[in-house]
């Protein structure tokens, strides 16, 4: 079964043109390394989120292959040159299928 | 006495004689001998410098240690990181992230968070737009490995 993953996007709203700014991301996720065992003695597959991308009205601007060295609820912080208005696009999904997305509009000022 | 360039000619022709494509000649060029990385580099040269890494040198815990890399880079269209790698000494998956950074990348800085098993060296690549490869290590001591059961 898949589902929708959450997350958590900050990101100012407006920007000047050419400003370079911070986008923070964290993802709900266990980032599961498989060597949990449940309350059953059952082993817990591992199920990380491998892959997670922005793009900025269509290019990728950070784009991350993750394994389990990642923390779990994975964050990330990283920087844009403010171009034209428009979207950044978040997209992400886990070893089980299960995917997430996120829009954040952006407005630039000249 | 040889001057400062006769110096860094031959650090860079002993570099250049090793080709880092096993994890012995990683840790004779004074990296840590991680196969992952060693695969990575595919017997290019991986420089030391212009990688910082800010990072605990202790951490209580292994299960999320902050990390910031920065690259020293302008951050141009020709001149800028195309691709930071991050691998561990110790972890089950040595290749902790590869993550790809685009034109509108403003800055030559990422921050996150990393799981680690126990006390180890954490390497990071930045591959240039220009091919040439720097790196950073650094030791985290890390008093709870994060592989550990809690039964």
């Amino acid at each position: 079964m898949t589902s929708e993953l959450r997350s958590r996007i900050q990101a100012p709203a407006s920007v000047r043109r050419g400003e370079v700014f911070a986008v923070r991301v964290t993802l709900a996720h266990p980032m599961e390394t498989g060597f949990r065992y449940d309350e059953h003695g059952r082993q817990t597959p591992y199920n990380v989120i491998n892959a997670f991308t922005c793009s900025y009205n269509g290019t990728a601007v950070f784009s991350a292959s993750l394994t389990s060295g990642i923390a779990a609820n994975p964050g990330f912080q990283f920087f844009i040159r403010a171009r034209d208005g428009g979207e950044l696009l978040f997209e992400w999904r886990d070893d089980e299928g299960n995917q997430g997305t996120a829009r954040h509009a952006l407005a630039v000022t000249p | 006495m040889p001057t400062r360039f006769l110096r860094q000619r031959r650090r860079l022709l002993i570099g250049a004689g090793l080709a880092c494509a096993t994890p012995l000649a990683l840790a004779q060029a004074g990296w840590p001998a991680i196969p992952a990385l060693a695969a990575l580099l595919d017997g290019r040269v991986l420089q030391a410098g212009r990688v910082t890494l800010e990072i605990p040198k202790l951490a209580d815990n292994g299960n999320s240690v902050p990390l910031t890399i920065t690259v020293d880079s302008p951050m141009t269209e020709r001149d800028r990181v195309v691709a930071i790698h991050l691998f561990s000494e110790r972890n089950p998956r040595p290749r902790m992230a590869s993550i790809a950074l685009g034109p509108d990348a403003g800055r030559a800085q990422v921050a996150t968070r990393l799981r680690l098993a126990g006390t180890q060296h954490i390497v990071a690549v930045a591959e240039m737009a220009d091919g040439a490869l720097w790196g950073a290590a650094t030791e985290v001591i890390v008093t709870q490995s994060a592989c550990t059961d809690d039964i």
